[in-house]
């Protein structure tokens, strides 16, 4: 690929020159490449920069002053010119320029359409371009972030994929910092704290780390310092990193933060830094020491983040080497008492791509659609050119024949593009900067809590900028080979409307056209995808009530709540909450769809699954949850206030449980074991079956799920969720549960507020975003595409308007003429839908990631849209053709 | 011919006829070398350097060497000066060697040269 992209840049040069020196050119660029400056992926951008510069300004000068060739080198052998440019070069260039603005304004209506149409593709791609670079190629500002790596994690027996967010135990941390390619190695838990003290309690989401943070992400603290060993190490004191955001927000920027205490969760703790802008652990504010050893923690408890730095000089396959010689380590020592370490493997994934993983399947999307639109609009511009160039035949004819060499006629139109190229450049970056302001507002807030680096910054500038000068090459380029042919003496002979009708260029534009409409069906396919997504989307039961659900967090500090009193609390905020007016009902759980995440091996009494290890998310709920989310129970009874501490421990599973684990037996009255710590398992009764919801979202299908009684694992977890069944709109019902919050204490926060409604919408805001961007994608082709059509077909019935007077004469019938002119329209079409018939499959593959219940090949959607796309184009075709029906043969024969 | 061209090499011209008064060099060592001694203040990209180049030759001030031999690695095109180009650096020394002096006449601009 670079090596493409350099030969590329060697056309530049006048040809002679490149017979001489174009491999001595390559070659130093290619040594140009190593120089160390150029490292890492913005100096990668930098060399280009740098080669683009100098080759343009080189090529410029040998092909503008006239003793670049080597062509008769004793007659030209001292012609040298001391200044880079030679004044005849510039000069040349002004008098293009300045013609090019002419030819341009003297027709302002061709003009406006062509700046239009670019800006609305240059516009758009950069838009999709500064997307998809902030928020999935290079999201963080962190130094070297290639070499910033997590720890992936695949359980081949739990049939768990690779994942990266809380899937890792503190002795497995301990292994892991073994790897000699690894260094800087941190682990961090995901948390959240209570801050306290000033006007409002506030919750602040927390990293507890095992490790410097500073040193892995190797980034300084705008304030103070990173932790020491000896906070790091057991019995340190009680000292916290806070983010900018938070020193900004809760304390004013105050410079003398550092050394003061501030109270985290009751307890006063000093802070000893300040983090650099951006929020650089999944948008964590606050981070704390974890100082008890890493050794006493239980090896199953796997909710912690493994970051390092790659160690100088060593490669991710020397890491991933490495660490797979781990695993296998502690498979072997520790199989027998955790069977899912079997066949485990560990994986090292640069943490920015681990992080944006699940964007990537629409970002790839959407950036190919994106490009096709460019592709469509450069298509329909060089047309547009083409057209107005068959008008001027006879002038660029005398120009010729006046002298006027082919060479700068091509040179004069490939100018006339480049300003119409920047021009749509301009008013495109204006649509990229304004359409990234909106979508940046746009973005789900699962997105924007990591504070990606999205925005209109020098990187997309100057992508909209290349874009521009590509796509004002790839418009002016077709025009410029047309161009001296059309000037051809032959064209003065006869008589204007009688030159050979299709010459090289009208079957060049017809190409165009072909193109066009092959490039709007791929994205009608990709938008009848979509469609379909989403209506599949529409009709998939949540297996909940989604209306009329406020739901929200709360998380008890264990300083102060412990075991009971947890259950005491929450059990005294539901009593409150179900005798407040227009409240139905109100529950606790730990986890609700669609975002169950929670999920633990489980040991059931009959497994249908082989020797692979079952395992099922795990909910741990008050009774009325089924009655509060609208949850059916299909058999046995649901969970009961009477399930509580002292009584029977009881289950109730949903039917995915039931049907993987027990086939077709009856689940009630089986037992099913939960481990319980240091390799215990306690078991429940299976008392009740509940419907399935979408407990991972609308996008992917139910899995095996357990609901467990609050009273019954009491104190076990002390970060629940409220959920509220209300009359009318949720939003108004917020001050009341914050009222009755405060009222039982006064220093608890009450975060993630959102009704049921939106955490499902947005479960599916990739669809959702890539369906809304592809129809208006497929929109704006086939728009183009029947402007396209329609301007083809009315050139042909101008070309062939004798021919049709004749026929009319000789008593042809309207339908007669129409079927005439459509016949030549005829291969356009088909062989552009031929083409892009095959794209759209192609593009299918690509959208494969993100579609719901829907093949990539759907035959249904993909014969909707090519059907629609032929009556579009056939309907574009057909105005001209009639209006061919009203040729007047006298007059058409007259002008003969 | 174009005597005046002839007798205003430009900087980067000049730089690159310095290097190859002191032995026959290949292109890329010509581009090493003048951006070492100019500490990267002149800096010659690939184009810039093998156009200059190509108008040193066209002006026949240099021309291919024989590559040395007993050299590891490829064959590279070396340059070096033609009589032409040693007379053509040797009259803009002296031209530069006026200028100076002139220069080193004005007290202000002599102390400029010696801080």
């Amino acid at each position: 690929m670079t090596t493409l992209l350099r030969r590329a840049v060697l056309l530049l040069y006048p040809r002679a020159f490149r017979r001489r020196h174009g491999a001595e050119v390559l070659e130093a660029m290619e040594e140009q490449a190593a120089d160390p400056a150029y490292a890492g992926a913005r100096g990668r951008l930098r060399y280009w920069r740098d080669i683009l510069d100098d080759a343009v300004r080189a090529a410029w000068r040998l092909r503008t002053s006239r003793d670049g060739s080597t062509a008769s080198l004793p007659a030209r052998a001292a012609n040298i010119h001391p200044f880079p440019t030679s004044p005849a070069g510039l000069e040349l260039l002004m008098n293009d320029l300045r013609h090019a603005v002419r030819a341009l304004v003297r027709r302002p209506g061709f003009t406006a359409a062509a700046v239009l149409i670019l800006g609305i593709g240059i516009g758009g791609t950069s838009l999709i371009a500064g997307l998809v670079d902030g928020l999935v190629l290079r999201p963080f500002h962190y130094p070297d972030p290639d070499r910033l790596v997590t720890i992936g994690v695949t359980f081949p027996k739990m049939n768990a994929d690779e994942s990266f967010i809380e899937v890792l135990s503190p002795p497995e941390y301990l292994d892991i910092s073994q790897a000699k390619s690894l260094e800087h190695v941190l682990a961090f838990d995901l948390g959240n704290r209570n801050l306290s003290g000033g006007d409002l309690p506030e919750r602040v989401f927390t990293a507890l780390v095992f490790g410097d943070p500073f040193q892995t992400i190797r980034m300084r603290p705008v304030l103070g310092r990173g932790f020491t060993r000896e906070e790091l190490s057991p019995g340190g004191g009680r000292v916290a990193i806070i983010s900018y955001r938070l020193w900004q927000s809760r304390f004013g920027g105050d410079p003398g933060i550092v050394g003061r205490a501030i109270r985290i969760n009751g307890i006063p703790t000093d802070v000893v830094g300040v983090m650099p802008p951006g929020l650089l652990l999944i948008g964590t504010d606050l981070w704390l020491p974890l100082t008890r050893d890493p050794r006493d923690w239980p090896r199953e408890g796997r909710h912690f983040n493994v970051l390092a730095r790659l160690a100088d000089g060593a490669s991710r396959e020397q890491a991933n080497a490495e660490l797979a010689a781990i695993a296998d380590r502690i498979a072997a020592d520790y199989a027998a008492r955790y069977p899912e370490y079997a066949g485990w493997r560990l994986s090292a994934v640069p943490w920015a791509e681990a992080l944006t993983r699940p964007l990537r399947p629409a970002a790839a999307l959407l950036a190919l659609a994106v490009a096709f639109v460019l592709l469509i609009v450069c298509a329909n511009v060089a047309s547009l050119q083409i057209a107005r160039l068959l008008g001027r035949r006879r002038e660029l004819s005398i120009r010729v024949a006046l002298g006027a060499g082919r060479l700068r006629l091509a040179r004069e139109l490939l100018i006339e593009n480049l300003v119409l190229g920047l021009a749509g450049g301009a008013f495109g970056i204006a649509v990229a900067w304004a359409g990234l302001r909106v979508a940046v507002t746009y973005l789900p807030e699962r997105v924007r809590m990591l504070d990606p680096d999205v925005g209109f910054d020098t990187n997309v500038l100057l992508m909209a900028l290349a874009v521009s000068v590509a796509a004002a090459m790839l418009v002016g380029l077709i025009p410029a080979l047309v161009a001296p042919r059309l000037g051809s003496s032959d064209a003065l002979k006869a008589g204007t409307h009688h030159v050979s009708p299709a010459s090289g260029a009208a079957s060049l534009r017809q190409a165009l056209v072909g193109l066009e409409v092959a490039l709007a069906l791929v994205l009608l396919v990709g938008a009848g995808l979509m469609a379909r997504t989403m209506w599949q989307l529409a009709k998939i039961d949540p297996g909940v009530d989604t209306s009329h659900v406020l739901t929200m967090r709360l998380t008890l500090p264990r300083e102060k709540y412990e075991g009971a009193a947890i259950t005491a609390f929450f059990d005294r905020v539901l009593e409150r909450l179900e005798s407040s007016p227009g409240i139905a009902g109100a529950a606790t759980a730990s986890q609700y769809a669609p975002n169950v995440f929670f999920g633990t091996p489980v040991v059931v009494d009959s497994t249908g699954e082989g020797s692979s290890m079952p395992t099922s998310y795990v909910t741990v709920a008050t009774p009325n949850l089924f009655r509060v989310l609208g949850i059916p129970i299909v058999k046995g009874r649901a969970l009961t206030p009477a399930d509580r501490q002292g009584t029977e421990p009881v289950a109730v599973v949903n039917e995915s449980f039931a049907r993987r684990f027990y086939g077709g037996l009856d689940a009630i009255g089986r037992r099913v074991g939960l481990p319980s710590g240091e390799g215990r398992t306690r078991w429940l009764q299976v008392v009740g079956v509940a419907a399935d919801t979408r407990g991972r979202g609308m996008a992917e299908a139910p899995a095996p799920e357990l609901y467990v009684p609050m009273d019954q694992d009491a104190g076990a977890w002390n970060q629940l969720f409220l959920l509220v069944r209300v009359e009318g709109a949720p939003h108004a019902y917020i001050p009341t549960v914050r009222r009755i919050v405060s009222e039982l204490d006064p220093d608890q926060p009450v975060y993630a507020i959102t009704t049921l409604e939106e955490a499902f919408s947005a479960s599916v805001v990739q669809q959702q975003a890539s369906a809304i961007l592809l129809w208006a994608f497929a929109a704006i082709a086939v728009l183009l595409a029947g402007v396209g059509v329609y301007t083809v077909s009315a050139y042909v019935v101008g070309q062939r308007r004798q021919e049709i007077g004749i026929q009319m004469a000789l008593g042809a019938r309207d339908g007669d003429v129409v079927r005439l002119v459509l016949r030549q329209l005829a291969w356009i079409l088909i062989a552009g839908m031929a083409v892009g018939l095959l794209g759209g499959l192609a593009l299918g593959r690509v959208a494969r990631g993100i579609l719901v219940r829907t093949p990539p090949d759907d035959p249904l959607t993909i014969g909707a849209v090519t059907l629609l796309l032929a009556a579009i184009a056939l309907a574009a075709g057909y105005l001209p053709a009639r209006r061919a029906t009203r040729i007047d043969p006298v007059a058409a024969l007259r002008t003969e | 011919m174009n005597p005046s061209a002839q007798r205003n090499p430009s900087l980067i011209h000049l730089h690159i006829l310095l290097v190859l008064a002191e032995g026959d060099r290949h292109g890329y060592g010509i581009k090493q070398e003048v951006e070492r001694r100019t500490d990267g203040e002149v800096r010659l990209g690939p184009g810039t350097l093998y156009e200059a180049i190509q108008r040193l030759e066209n002006a026949g001030w240099i021309e291919e060497a024989r590559p040395p031999r007993g050299l590891d690695g490829r064959p590279r095109r070396h340059y070096r000066l033609t009589k032409q180009g040693w007379s053509v650096l040797e009259g803009e020394v002296a031209r530069l060697r006026d200028l100076l002096n002139r220069a080193m006449a004005l007290p202000r601009l002599r102390k400029a040269a010696s801080a």
